[in-house]
């Protein structure tokens, strides 16, 4: 039956075949059921929003889209964004999460469902999640056993990895493309198994969905030409292979070249030539099988020596020259810090200043995956025991994708699923020798079914009634061990599961439910919830009372929101493309006010907007992102910008008295302190005390020149400043009827104008003349 | 007339009495691939490449009462570590894995007493590990798994 697969693979007695596919069709859809219900606390908690910062561009996007269709979208050029650039949305975004959702928003109109396109933005990733847990199935199933399958199945639809990029809410690229990753990887499979075009025509198919949805589909087609190059090396050469690879290559590169963000970059830059090396490769081998059928062995052997020199170092010479020739483009910075993992931290600050690009600590590892952590290795050990072709597949899976996700934290997502589908072979292994001593029948439902807690408290309950029974069997037994024993092992081994599925509650809980823009935070002694809704409030200040075409300059960080929800022009966003002009904004930032100004008012800025957590305590703000801008802004403007005049002598980076004098008269420190030495939080504390750095500020007392404050929300979290035009500073209004005006003119006016001399009494006949004065 | 060519450099030279061996690639046999594997997931999840990056202290230390101590575990940091901590993590991980792999070894055709042995020393491999590393969350992040 379903966990007794290693031996009959497939095989099952045909009057079990009807109870076991209601099995597998149970657990999926419970799979499913749990992995949308667990991924819903956000929106329970607060309401049916958008979390953080990407999904807010996708949102807007997708709502574009469907407002003005889709040849308006891939032709659409934002004037708001990037001002004064722009930004060619169309040609630089992944379309498939808005088509995605564009079509399923079309589809339920079309049935006269009126949902609303943001209800589907956020409810998209945990229903693609229930897709990912079957395609996790299909996949495992193809590599092992369809027990395991369940086991990987019910693994992927709650494990905190995943999760952690596909709760409600988090409408992001990755949502999708998890999907997309294994359900490619499932009819490569299935093609490499069978050598049918049609199923590598699938997986091309599957793969241009992945292309259109996700950057990350260079991971596949890196993993599949090595995939096929070790099959090579380790002499399992077959027509299967040939086959599925040389279809899916070429059908893979035609499609991947229809998205217009993609274009000619399979074919021109380094990240994509081993795949057409391994394809040229096999068409070699394949050759020369060929050969080797015709030839004698005598013949064979040196055409085989003298053609292998060839074709190689042919190959070398034509990559090395067309590279130096331009016509393909060397590694991308973000791909070259994979490999070179100091690369980024010296040359591309703006990739080493994402907190998700950081590499990854033991913490990340169990966090994101608690038992599966121990388990991994364990699937390893038996796929490596009983290879085959398909199972080198998920070897060489397994340890590519763990040593990118131990470079970066944000890359334990492309972990995650090769994680479960081995983790669900061990556990379905261990089940298997640990139950199969009974009569098969006892214990079988109750290893497929691991998604909550409550599920297994039963399943505790009913191993624990089957334990006597087996007791009085297993005297008799001379081979394997006490029942006992194997009960205790199996009880031990659901308790673990148990013990994992409260984690994974316990952790989408309370780490990945947090949609970002709305802040929650609870009372120590009551438990009451208090909710900071600062973001908004101010987001929405900015789009009621600013005018339409205002220019807001922000930290990147918060471009695609202003986007999205105030709907203001922004000047540099998340779509990181251009480092100059965020280096420039990190340079008014960090520099004094009147230097700051030339620059604000060369780019034409109407507000300034700083996020300051000093007051309620909140880290994320902009004075604890203010290395990072000096430090981006060091890497364009070297002369005026070095980041060690930001620390103390001693090398700190501090706010109260100390402080380094250029960080206390920089900008942004005066934009996020403006007014905040005389604000008292407390009775006892002093005036100005910084709850998130816990210092009182160094500079109090100072008043801005250039800027004035327009507004600031309710817990000061985030602060909106205007800045004055050329006329309105530094000198005192008057009313235009008080104004002295001189009429004395500088130069000649006309040719003809006599000359005059200065403060010649004016005789005007008939009057006398008075004194002036 | 080929031959005659490659012959030139031996009238004034006298080639050396060598024996080469043909250099052979062999495949490590699967144990051996396996074992190198789970070392480097071994070091890789114990964050070696976060180490080499970020350059922590292999051990933190704070001051209390004018004495400095020292602390193994950084807390109430999720992205950061100290160099111990995570070989310690990571080596509980790894005795976790051994134990599964131990309790299979030891359903294999083994006479029925180190079979108990093995079982056994799987059994409290794995619950040793897991309950240890509980308890290093615990240190890590003082409220897990409390709500609240």
């Amino acid at each position: 039956m379903v966990e007794s697969p290693v031996k009959a693979k497939n095989v099952v007695p045909k009057k079990f075949v009807g109870i076991s596919s209601l099995i597998i069709f149970s657990v999926l859809l419970v799979c499913w059921i749990a992995g949308f219900a667990s991924r819903l606390f956000a929106v329970i908690r607060f309401e049916s929003i958008i979390h953080e910062f990407d999904p807010w561009f996708n949102y807007r996007a997708t709502a574009y889209m469907v407002q003005h269709g889709f040849y308006q979208f891939l032709n659409w050029f934002d004037e708001r964004a990037w001002y004064p650039l722009g930004r060619i949305v169309g040609g630089t975004v992944y379309p498939g999460l808005m088509i995605t959702s564009g079509g399923i928003h079309w589809f339920l109109h079309l049935l006269n469902i009126p949902v609303h396109i943001r209800d589907i933005c956020v409810f998209l990733a945990p229903i693609f999640s229930g897709l990912t847990a079957i395609s996790t199935y299909l996949l495992t199933k193809e590599l092992w056993s369809p027990g395991a399958g369940l086991f990987a199945a019910s693994f992927i639809a709650i494990v905190p990895g995943y999760i952690s990029r596909s709760v409600a809410g988090s409408y992001d690229n990755e949502g999708i493309a998890i999907f997309a990753l294994q359900f490619t990887y499932y009819l490569w499979v299935k093609s490499v198994k069978t050598g049918s075009i049609f199923w590598a025509a699938s997986a091309a198919l599957s793969y241009f969905y992945m292309v259109s949805a996700w950057g990350g589909y260079v991971f596949i087609i890196n993993l599949i030409p090595l995939h096929v190059f070790v099959l090579l090396i380790m002499n399992r050469y077959s027509h299967r292979l040939f086959t599925s690879y040389t279809t899916f290559y070429i059908l893979g590169l035609i499609f991947s070249m229809q998205i217009p963000f993609v274009g000619f970059q399979p074919i021109r830059t380094s990240e994509h030539m081993a795949a057409s090396g391994v394809f040229v490769l096999l068409i070699a081998v394949a050759l020369l099988k060929h050969l080797q059928t015709i030839l004698t062995k005598q013949e064979f052997k040196k055409l085989f020596i003298l053609g292998a020199l060839a074709a190689a170092g042919l190959v070398f010479l034509t990559v090395v020259g067309l590279t130096m020739a331009g016509f393909i483009a060397p590694w991308s910075g973000r791909f070259y810090s994979l490999w070179d993992t100091g690369y980024a931290k010296i040359h591309i600050p703006i990739i080493a200043s994402v907190s998700e690009h950081q590499p990854t600590t033991w913490f990340s590892f169990f966090f994101d995956l608690h038992i599966l952590v121990c388990t991994f290795p364990v699937g390893l050990w038996y796929t490596i025991k009983k290879i085959n072709d398909e199972r080198v597949f998920v070897v060489l899976y397994a340890i590519s994708a763990v040593y990118f996700a131990g470079v970066m934290v944000r890359l334990m997502l492309t972990l995650t699923p090769v994680v479960c589908i081995l983790a669900g072979v061990a556990f379905s292994c261990l089940l298997e020798v640990f139950l199969k001593e009974d009569q098969p029948a006892t214990a079988q439902k109750e290893e497929v079914e691991t998604e909550e807690p409550e599920k297994e408290k039963k399943l505790y309950d009913k191993a624990g009634k089957i334990k006597p029974r087996k007791h009085e069997s297993a005297k008799t037994e001379n081979k394997g061990l006490g029942s006992n024993i194997k009960s205790m092992v199996v009880i031990a081994i659901l308790m673990l599961l148990m013990m994992f599925a409260v984690h994974c509650t316990w952790v989408t809980s309370n780490a990945y439910s947090s949609p970002s823009i709305v802040l929650a935070f609870y009372n120590q002694g009551d438990g009451t919830r208090n909710i900071l809704d600062d973001f908004r409030e101010a987001y929405y200040w900015l789009s009621q009372n600013t005018a339409d075409d205002a220019r807001v300059m922000s930290w990147w960080d918060y471009g695609y929101q202003i986007a999205g929800m105030a709907n203001r022009t922004t000047l540099v966003d998340n779509n990181t493309w251009n480092n100059s002009h965020i280096a420039l904004v990190g340079k008014a930032m960090s520099s004094t006010e009147d230097k700051a100004y030339d620059i604000m008012t060369s780019l034409d800025v109407d507000y300034v907007l700083v996020i300051f957590g000093g007051v309620i305590g909140y880290s994320g703000d902009d004075i604890n992102k203010f290395l990072w801008m000096v430090r981006i802004a060091e890497g364009e403007h070297p002369k005026d910008i070095r980041e060690s005049d930001y620390f103390t002598e001693r090398g700190e980076f501090r706010v109260d008295s100390e402080g380094a004098p250029a960080l206390l008269n920089c900008l942004m420190y005066k934009l996020s302190y403006y007014r905040f030495g005389e604000l008292k939080l407390d009775y006892r504390g002093p005036a100005g005390f910084d709850r998130t750095r816990n210092a009182v500020i160094g500079n109090k007392d100072f008043d801005l020149t250039y800027l004035e404050e327009a507004y600031t929300s309710e817990h000061w979290l985030v602060r909106i400043y205007r800045v004055k035009k050329p006329d309105e500073f530094n000198r005192p209004s008057l009313k235009p009827t008080k104004r002295a005006l001189s009429d004395y003119a500088t130069k000649k006016v006309s040719k003809r104008r006599k000359g005059v001399i200065k403060n010649r009494p004016v005789v005007v006949k008939g009057k006398r003349s008075t004194k002036a004065n | 007339m080929i031959n005659f060519l490659y012959n030139i450099p031996f009238l004034v030279l006298e080639p050396p009495n060598l024996k080469l061996r043909r250099l052979s690639f062999s495949f490590p046999s699967t144990r051996t691939l396996f074992f190198i594997i789970l070392i480097s997931y071994f070091l890789v999840c114990a964050g070696i490449i976060y180490d080499i990056i970020i350059e922590p202290p292999s051990i933190g230390s704070t001051v209390e009462n004018g004495y400095s101590k020292p602390v193994a575990f950084l807390p109430n940091r999720i992205n950061g570590q100290y160099i111990l901590e995570g070989l310690a993590a990571s080596f509980l991980f790894t005795a976790g894995s051994l134990g599964f792999i131990i309790l299979d070894l030891a359903s294999e055709g083994t006479p029925k007493i180190s079979k108990l042995l093995l079982t056994f020393l799987g059994f409290t491999s794995i619950l040793v590990s897991f309950a240890l590393s509980t308890l290093f969350m615990k240190m890590k992040l003082p409220h897990y798994l409390r709500t609240f």
